[in-house]
């Protein structure tokens, strides 16, 4: 079998190729720095199978970023039988720079033009043929999002791939080609592979090559006391760059023809709006503005607050199983609420068949399918339309280029607290799921930052919290008739990401105190979101919610069952006395503990029914759901309720049955979305974080959760303990001031 | 005990048995036990190998 690697710039279509070739679902996104480990898959339609692996976007060879080692790594260890270089044919002069330097490997090589139909859109036009010409390997124009010459690409790579190749070098003529001639021949001696390579290396005194071949440094060294360059003195690296570009303006850029004669000074339409979306006042507002529009249409059953404008409209369902799809007396449903509805309404329905069939069962068994299992899966798979529903926003956002902007304007806010912009976008990323987006942290250069990051990426909401937060959002506003569910949702997600960056803050002035690195990222052209790539980011999200609620929420909710009827003396109990199960004894032991946190003793007999659910949620957020649609029906069975409600409705019976306060709620919600997210999660810590760093972040995410809760619990309740907690706060800031400012001078005293 | 009463418990107790048993499988065999498994794949080798550069620079 062959093996073939795509290197290329970051953002120019890598990871498009990549999935367009292997039928893989890698995540793509608009803006750089996406993929930051390699990928690998199968190429099946040439004459045999070809193994291709998409690595990170790099700009060059040299090692300044961990994406750039990985890359550099394979090339040279793993001696793939081509690389195929993915090159932004509408960036082509910046794209050239790396391509320089993969030629100085002894590989093949094959250059593939990407987005040649926005070259062509925009009138211009890059010759291939004299590109390769100049180059000396095969130039293939492309076009990976619309798979146009893919076949054709591979078919050429994989001729290339049956000869040997040579490195060749384009600072042939340079003031350098003495020296690189001299290293050459010095690693031939060596018999080290790519010589070529490792001697331009070593001119450019790279770090990974100076510290691998020590003895052959002086070669350099002695060229240096009789060199120097009239611009850049004796930064060889610089000179070497210099060359490099003046070689690509000279030969390539003639490749390139453009029809249109523009204005430097003239705006593009991206230009136009970036200067509004980017804008130094209205940027931050405006994106407040549209992550409120999405909340809005995914949670609001009160779209638009036009109130129950066109509720006597029909049609209404008024006693079908979809009664209130469209709109109910309390307003117009939005996309998201009526999708949960329309699901909803099946799964009742379901329920209510399955209850049929089983009624001449023991009533054991059918207490334990209907309500145990099917209420606890229902209770959280309703959630899956609104799920899907956000993440569609938020790849538009991703996939059109403007989360890359919101980097950008961010990184002025961020850069006060102690990071960068660049540490957005794996917080980004924290709203889809924790485990990909500390991978993605790994674009972080600076440690620091990077464990800062880790830390918070649990309190950007990921798509398990949802069905916690939209749940008792509900029940919040069906039953308190408080507030609306979109706001409630949309307030808690500010919650999370205010808490993040508090967090940040006192990290960045106590243990993890540093300088904020510079933040440099090409911001990529805006396009229209890809249906493509729009529905593989939404495949993948289903994908992992139906695996998950076959496997882990299944065990869970029939453990959970089997534990809520039975007592520890192994005795079967009836849904009435289930406060001697063994979860209820488990749950009244931990219980006091949640106290402060307002839904520990203070909610009775019942109090140990959102301890239970926390814990269970430190496995899987999901669980936190499931364990309450388990509980939910035998709960309101027991409390002798009129009307017995199915699904999501029965867990905000059970919810306001159990006597909780409203800031008591937002409470539990605000733990449930700040702590632990899940088992997942924490191995990814695990991996991600320096050696020694798990053990404290696990206590700094249940601390954390403990705090924010409690606080918003104390503040909901007794309006007044605000004034202690910003005095508490007062007096650590002035802390950490003084602290900070004697150790600073203890320092300049010691130096 | 009725035959619908043997059936659900031996699916409950196969159910829970394999989502552990393949747990506890992959935490033996060292492989990724997560969600994002393809993302974890060689992730530890890879970072060891990245800082073990890194370093050197």
């Amino acid at each position: 079998m062959k093996h073939f690697a795509l290197a290329g710039n970051p953002n120019c279509g890598k990871t498009t190729l990549f999935n367009s070739l292997t039928g893989a679902t890698a995540h793509v996104g608009n803006w750089p720095g996406v993929t930051v480990d390699k990928k690998e898959g199968l190429y099946k339609k040439a004459k045999e199978p070809i193994s291709i692996v998409d690595l990170p976007g790099i700009y060059s060879l040299s090692p300044y970023t961990p994406e750039e080692v990985i890359s550099r790594n394979y090339i040279l260890e793993e001696k793939p039988d081509c690389v195929i270089n993915v090159v932004d044919a509408t960036n082509l002069e910046r794209n050239l720079y790396l391509t320089t330097q993969l030629l100085e490997i002894d590989v093949p090589v094959v250059i593939a033009l990407n987005m040649m139909d926005i070259i062509k859109k925009n009138g211009d036009a890059i010759n291939p043929q004299s590109l390769e010409r100049e180059l000396g390997v095969p130039v293939i124009c492309i076009s990976a999002q619309k798979g146009e010459n893919l076949n054709k690409l591979m078919d050429l790579a994989y001729n290339e791939c049956l000869k040997k190749r040579k490195g060749k070098s384009l600072l042939e003529g340079s003031a350098l080609s003495h020296l690189v001639k001299d290293c050459e021949s010095a690693f031939r001696g060596l018999e080290v592979e790519n010589p070529l390579f490792h001697a331009i290396k070593l001119v450019e005194m790279d770090s990974l090559e100076v510290a691998a071949h020590k003895d052959l440094v002086k070669i350099v060294d002695e060229f240096k006391k009789e060199f120097s360059d009239d611009t850049f003195g004796y930064d060889l690296e610089a000179i070497v760059a210099d060359q490099r570009y003046k070689y690509i303006s000279t030969h390539y850029s003639k490749s390139k023809t453009s029809n249109k004669v523009k204005n430097k000074d003239q705006l593009t339409l991206s230009d136009k709006v970036d200067r509004i979306l980017t804008n130094k006042w209205a940027g931050i507002p405006i994106f407040l503005l549209i992550l409120f529009a999405i909340f809005h249409l995914t949670f609001s059953e009160n779209l638009f607050y036009l109130g129950g404008l066109f509720s006597e409209l029909s049609p209404s369902f008024d006693g079908s199983i979809f009664e209130g799809l469209f709109w109910t007396s309390g307003g117009i449903n939005s996309p998201g609420v009526f999708l949960q509805t329309f699901l909803t309404s099946i799964t009742d329905w379901f329920t209510g068949v399955a209850k049929g069939w089983l009624e001449t069962s023991p009533a054991w068994v059918s207490g334990f399918l209907c309500d145990g299992v099917l209420a606890g899966l229902f209770s959280v798979l309703s959630f899956v339309p609104q799920i899907l529903l956000l993440f569609l926003f938020f790849s538009i956002l991703e996939d059109s280029g403007y989360m890359a902007r919101v980097a950008f304007i961010l990184d002025r806010i961020f850069r006060k607290f102690g990071l960068s912009g660049r540490a957005f976008m794996p917080m980004i990323m924290g709203f889809g799921c924790s485990v990909p987006a500390m991978i993605n942290t790994r674009t972080l250069a600076d440690e620091k930052e990077r464990t800062a990051t880790i830390r918070v990426i649990p309190f950007f909401s990921c798509g398990a919290k949802l069905p916690i937060l939209t749940a008792i959002a509900g029940a919040i506003v069906t039953q308190f008739g408080v507030g609306n569910a979109d706001l409630i949702t949309y307030g808690m997600y500010i919650l999370g990401m205010a808490t993040a960056i508090i967090a940040v803050l006192v990290m960045r002035h106590t243990s993890m105190r540093g300088e904020v690195p510079p933040f440099i990222m090409e911001l990529p052209a805006y396009h229209r979101p890809q249906p493509k790539a729009l529905s593989l980011h939404l495949w993948d999200k289903l994908k992992h919610f139906i695996k998950k609620a076959f496997t882990i929420i299944l065990a869970s909710t029939i453990l959970i069952w089997f534990m809520s009827h039975f007592s520890f003396d192994w005795k079967f109990l009836e849904d009435a006395q289930m406060n001697e199960s063994i979860l209820a004894g488990i749950g009244q032991l931990v219980k006091p503990l949640f106290t402060p946190l307002g839904f520990g003793s203070q909610l009775g007999a019942w109090g140990w029914v959102f301890v239970v659910a926390a814990i269970t949620g430190l496995i899987a957020k999901e669980n936190v759901i499931a364990t309450f649609g388990t509980l939910a029906a035998c709960i309101v069975a027991g409390f002798e309720a009129n009307e017995t409600l199915e699904g999501v409705d029965s867990v905000i019976q059970m919810i306001v049955a159990t006597g909780i306060t409203i800031p008591a709620l937002l409470s539990f919600i605000a733990f449930n979305m700040t702590t632990i997210p899940c088992f997942a999660a924490v191995g990814t810590a695990k991996a991600e974080l320096p050696k020694g760093k798990l053990a404290f972040t696990v206590i700094f995410w249940l601390a954390t959760s403990y705090i924010v809760s409690m606080a918003v619990y104390l503040i909901g309740s007794w309006w007044w303990t605000s004034f202690i907690f910003l005095a508490i706060i007062a007096v650590a800031i002035i802390s950490i001031h003084f602290i900070n400012k004697y150790k600073d001078n203890k320092r300049i005293v010691g130096a | 005990m009725e035959l619908i009463e043997i059936i659900v418990i031996t699916i409950s107790v196969l159910v829970v048995a394999s989502v552990v048993g393949i747990w506890i499988y992959k935490k033996v065999k060292h492989k990724p036990t997560g969600e994002c498994a393809c993302c974890q794949a060689n992730m530890k080798k890879t970072i060891k190998k990245m800082r073990r550069e890194m370093k050197k620079k």
